[in-house]
């Protein structure tokens, strides 16, 4: 769990800091629920 | 877990080293990669230094952001089994990856952020910021010509015709000033000065080197007009050629005694800015680097440029050049895939603990299938000069470089198979001379005695192998300290000349012959001149330095060979005690690498070490420097030390097979030498271990895209992040979860290596 983590953290930092790419953040984020969801 | 078990962990080192190259606006994607690095190696700082305060009894608050906070919590779950410490070490760049290795070792040495840097790449490394002043074509020019590239564009890249923002952009940076470079080289070095400049406003003395460690970074640059140097042959007298490679070496040390020792400091920003604008300087987009346009930034700026003369002399080789200044450009020209310089510092770094080993590269490109055209076509005229002068140069394969290491790893397989088919009989031999004092003598001095007595024994035993043997071994201290010479007489063996100098009718190897006659001595037998060995070896006692840096890193070998022993294993008291061995014994390897440098010796020695620059140097003289050198070498000083330490180490572990083991590494050395040495010397391979090599790509990372990322900036020939800030955020991005995830994996890899033997331990 602790790379899910680490992509979390990742993606909470770059979201205020992307201007153009909110929607590549959120799908990330959503890739990331999918695949831990998963047990990976 | 909060674990509170500090001194019950098996302890562990990840050394890094990393290879960054080129890619052009694919550095914003590498950007990403070292931003996780760095966050993953001030995790593993702050974890370290947390569990130093709990063994002091103090509670310590960890202050970290983002990504660091979760590689600290992963590093921690470890425990209480592992202690791991992730150190990058070397750091070798060329090109583009050449600015990001610049940048990250400075954050490292300094404990500084990139965000800075994050800031420049995203929003500065545009075209439309990057380009010089258009006043190419005119405005109805371009309406004309629009639409025609409009249709060109259609084969520069998949997304290229699709977005506007790339579409304005390239449209306007194809019309703008033709045949002069279309990105300013000046504005490029103002921002990496104010990006630096930006870091140090957070620096508060700190750094992540560990205390008695160093970083050290190269940067390969190309020296555009090259630099004379002269090689002599047998016919003609020697030949001339021009070198255009430079490998630039900073670095920084965290001294225990003084503290930082930094290249990469506040002080040393105009030469990290010149070599990181010099190595990135893509020809036909910037302009070549000079130190001309860094005086011209920093003019600006309002800064100095305190250290420009050293630069100048000692790293651009400004001295060399009567005609004028050194001019360069992309380091990757030269070398492209830099891995030749990381593997030589690699290679003999001290390591106190336990160490795991690993060389990183980042390929932003890796090969794909898909790349490989199904049908290809004959290319035309112009493909074929642009591909051979630019691209194939630029994409050369890697696996040259990947094929130099297993190369390297085959070698040291062949030197440990050596090893290990003396080993048998020197067991013999060190349990004959130990006979005597039962397994480990009383005293320091017999203990001494009996590492001489195993010199001499090893001497006899070896028969007429013997006399190669002590040859190559001359033969190797005589260009050692030939090179120690010239240092210390200011005549550089392979320096550059000047254009015209005058043919010299001396040479170093000259110097050498004379060196070896001077430490070669014969006796009468049978009527026969004979090489007399004993006073020979006496001789090489006196200078071989080599020799023991060679004994006491076979020692560090044979010790963490036990690391892994279940007698070891199962003592947290015995693996400490192999760590502190260890450390001294690194200690002195330190102070025998100090002999070969020139700072060590005072004005008689430079004094004496000029003399040998005659041309025909008198045997005498000779024999004179070498007395000399050998008076200050010390080097039965350092032998006594080493054997109090050997002594020490191995008393403490007392019955255990591992006391037994490091005392064949230690007094058995001369046996397993003459065995080794020659095999060493003809394969030139002096490692010991294995290198063993990771790759961080787009292609490697699938958790969250399967079959990996194509980069947008691998778009208009590795261009295209140039064009579009969203491409450069896309790219910067995937760079830090693609970092991310290969890092992870990478930790638990080891971590599972490690698991076995730690888990043993836990339950001891």
């Amino acid at each position: 769990m602790n790379l899910r983590a680490i992509f979390l953290d990742i993606l909470e930092e770059e979201e205020g800091h992307l201007e153009d790419h909110a929607e590549l953040v959120q799908a990330c984020r959503d890739k990331v629920d999918e695949v831990f969801s998963k047990g990976c | 877990m909060k674990e509170n078990l500090v001194c019950g962990m098996r302890q562990l080192e990840l050394r890094l080293g990393l290879v960054l190259y080129g890619g052009v606006s694919l550095a914003i994607y590498m950007h990403g990669v070292t931003r996780e690095l760095l966050n993953l190696q001030r995790a593993s700082h702050a974890l370290h230094q947390f569990r130093r305060d709990r063994e002091r009894g103090v509670e310590s608050d960890v202050e970290l952001e983002g990504s660091a906070k979760s590689y600290f919590d992963l590093l921690e779950s470890f425990g209480p089994q592992l202690d791991l410490r992730v150190v990058i070490d070397a750091i070798s760049g060329a090109s583009a990856g050449g600015v990001n290795a610049i940048m990250l070792a400075r954050a490292l040495a300094h404990d500084l952020p990139l965000k800075h840097h994050s800031d420049l790449w995203l929003s500065l490394a545009d075209v439309d910021k990057l380009a010089n002043e258009t006043s190419g074509v005119s405005k109805h020019a371009k309406r004309v010509l629009a639409p025609i590239l409009d249709k060109l564009l259609v084969f520069l890249g998949t997304d290229v015709p699709h977005n506007k923002e790339t579409r304005t952009k390239l449209r306007d940076f194809i019309s703008s000033r033709w045949f002069t470079p279309p990105f300013s080289g000046e504005r490029y070095s103002g921002w990496l000065v104010d990006a630096c400049r930006a870091m140090d406003e957070y620096d508060r003395g700190e750094t992540l080197i560990p205390f008695g460690q160093r970083l050290e970074l190269f940067v390969t640059l190309t020296d555009f007009h090259g630099v004379l140097r002269r090689i002599a042959l047998h016919d003609p007298e020697f030949i001339e050629e021009l070198d255009h490679r430079r490998i630039v070496n900073f670095n920084a040390i965290h001294r225990v005694s003084s503290g930082l020792h930094s290249q990469m400091s506040a002080e040393f920003i105009p030469d990290l800015v010149f070599a990181a604008r010099a190595t990135s300087s893509f020809p036909g987009a910037f302009p070549p680097m000079s130190a001309a346009e860094m005086d011209g930034v920093l003019e600006r700026q309002g800064l100095e440029w305190s250290g420009r003369e050293a630069f100048m002399k000692n790293v651009l080789h400004a001295n060399c050049d009567a005609e004028g200044e050194r001019i360069f450009i992309d380091g990757s020209l030269v070398m492209n895939k830099p891995f030749e310089p990381l593997i030589e510092s690699i290679a003999q770094r001290p390591a106190a603990r336990e160490v795991v080993r690993r060389l990183l590269y980042l390929d932003p490109l890796p090969f794909s299938h898909r790349d490989v055209p199904t049908d290809p076509e004959p290319p035309g005229f112009f493909k074929s000069i642009f591909a051979s002068l630019a691209h194939i140069p630029r994409n050369e394969p890697i696996g040259d470089e990947l094929q130099e290491i297993e190369q390297i790893n085959m070698k040291v397989r062949r030197i440990q198979e050596v090893a290990d088919a003396a080993l048998p009989m020197v067991r013999r031999e060190v349990q004959r001379l130990l006979e005597k004092h039962g397994s480990l003598p009383e005293t320091e001095g017999d203990f001494s005695v009996v590492r001489q007595g195993a010199e001499l024994s090893a001497m006899e035993q070896s028969g007429f192998a013997n006399a190669g043997y002590l040859q190559l071994r001359l033969g190797h201290l005589a260009h050692r300290v030939v090179s120690l010479i010239s240092n210390l007489s200011g005549v550089q063996q392979e320096g550059c000349v000047e254009k015209g100098a005058e043919v010299v009718q001396w040479s170093w190897e000259s110097v050498e012959e004379v060196v070896v006659n001077a430490l070669t001595f014969s006796k009468e037998e049978d009527g026969e001149a004979q090489r007399d060995q004993a006073k020979i070896l006496n001789e090489l006692k006196s200078l071989d330095v080599d020799y023991r840096i060679r004994q006491l890193r076979f020692l560090i070998e044979q010790i963490n060979k036990f690391y892994h022993h279940e007698e070891i294993a199962g003592s947290v008291e015995f693996a400490r005690h192999l760590d502190v061995f260890k450390r001294e014994l690194y200690g002195q390897i330190a102070n025998l690498r100090n002999r070969w440098s020139e700072e060590f010796y005072g004005t008689e020695t430079i004094h004496l070490a000029t003399l040998l620059k005659e041309p025909s140097p008198q045997l005498e003289t000779v024999r004179k420097v070498l007395g000399v050198l050998s008076l200050r070498m010390g080097l039965s000083d350092l032998d006594k030390l080493t054997d109090s330490i050997v002594f020490e180490g191995v008393g403490k572990l007392g019955d255990l097979k591992a006391a037994q083991g490091i005392l064949e590494g230690y007094i058995g050395f001369p046996f397993f030498d003459t065995s080794m040495f020659p095999v060493q010397q003809a394969l030139d391979a002096f490692e010991l271990r294995k290198i063993e090599v990771g790759r961080i790509s787009p292609k490697d990372a699938q958790l969250l895209s399967p079959g990996g990322i194509d980069l947008k900036g691998a778009q208009l020939q590795m261009f295209g992040a140039f064009f579009n800030r969203g491409w450069r955020e896309h790219d910067y991005l995937w760079g830090r979860l693609n970092a991310a995830e290969r890092l992870v994996r990478l930790l638990r890899d080891v971590y599972q290596q490690c698991h076995g033997s730690a888990s043993h331990r836990s339950g001891g």
